[in-house]
């Protein structure tokens, strides 16, 4: 059985601690063993090389969309240039603004040895310009897994259209709560449960069991693209 | 009141639908789980929210019509599935404050 937690946001995105440097999440999984993290910024990529560096073999390169309608969507990525191709190709669907980081939260890109390497200058924290199923078709179209990222709570699925939208390439829904994930399973998706840490304390605090025999990231992005329930277990199980 | 009515004094943009339709109240929003909560049956709903689900929410609470406000458009999808459910579509470039003050001036209640 492997743990996961498949939803961790680094220094780069606004809303996140500036704490989460790579030492201190690497220290993190460590403590609460997880076997795997996931890094999922909010629009950008620009983080995940430094981590996969200091977490080597950890670690599923990630990102947090957010669509047209305020919907967010997690994509997984079975290599890190993957995913940072697709943030390159996002990226011109951010709208332009001006950003304080001092109001809205400081976007730090570090390396592996949790150095200040640069500050993000487009704000991350808005929606792409992008229709939710738009989003959907890019995410498939560079080879990611989107999942809806906590369906119940605020900027969730559920939360922003009512219902879940009619797509059957999204197979992947994750829950936050017992009642979120009851309702994920009855509308017929493979529920994770992940923490969405914004601080390190958090890393943990939700989680979900593959069952893999073996630490295997291929396998591992196998049963994420073919999720069934036998597979995936969450901390309801 | 009439929607025909609505949409000759708001100068709106009919879409698609039977604008023969009464409606007693409005609300507004754009977060579809709290239109599905507080929308009252023969409602007008103003938004800038075109996702096809605005057309379920407005089929499970009753509204008869849905103003998409700043100028935006309906995707395909949104209008047939609008039209199946005999739900009219408006639109218009003034905004949601502005359309939401100019229903209340006009007699349309919350």
């Amino acid at each position: 059985m492997i743990k996961a937690d498949l939803h961790v946001h680094s220094c780069l995105s606004p809303c996140a601690q500036i704490t989460m440097v790579p030492s201190v999440i690497s220290q993190k999984i460590k403590e609460k063993q997880m076997d795997i993290i996931s890094i999922t910024d909010h629009n950008s990529c620009r983080n995940l090389v430094s981590f996969a560096k200091r977490i080597n073999g950890f670690f599923i390169p990630g990102v947090e969309l957010t669509s047209f309608e305020e919907v967010h969507v997690l994509a997984y990525f079975h290599s890190i240039e993957a995913a940072s191709n697709l943030c390159d190709f996002v990226k011109k669907f951010l709208p332009k603004t001006t950003y304080d980081p001092e109001l809205m939260g400081y976007q730090i890109i570090v390396n592996e040895q949790d150095e200040f390497q640069n500050l993000e200058e487009d704000f991350l924290g808005l929606a792409l310009q992008l229709s939710l199923t738009d989003l959907v078709d890019i995410i498939c179209s560079y080879e990611g897994i989107p999942v809806y990222a906590h369906i119940e709570r605020r900027f969730g699925v559920l939360y922003q259209l009512g219902v879940f939208p009619k797509d059957d390439r999204v197979k992947l829904a994750e829950a936050r709560s017992k009642e979120g994930w009851i309702q994920g399973i009855k509308s017929g998706f493979v529920v994770l449960s992940s923490s969405d840490a914004h601080a390190p304390d958090e890393i943990g605090c939700r989680f979900t069991r593959f069952a893999i025999e073996d630490l295997n990231l291929k396998e591992l992005f196998d049963v994420l693209s073919m999720p069934s329930r036998e597979k995936v277990l969450s901390i309801w199980d | 009141m009439k929607i025909s009515q609505v949409v000759e004094r708001l100068g709106l943009e009919v879409c698609c639908g039977n604008c023969e339709q009464e409606i007693l109240y409005g609300c507004s929003g754009d977060l579809l789980s709290e239109v599905m909560s507080h929308a009252k049956p023969s409602s007008i709903w103003v938004t800038v929210q075109s996702h096809v689900n605005i057309v379920a929410v407005a089929a499970i609470s009753g509204i008869k019509a849905i103003v998409l406000c700043n100028d935006h458009k309906y995707p395909q999808e949104t209008i047939v599935k609008a039209e199946h459910e005999g739900i009219c579509l408006l639109k218009t470039s003034k905004s949601p404050f502005e359309v939401a003050g100019l229903l209340y001036s006009i007699g349309i209640k919350s």
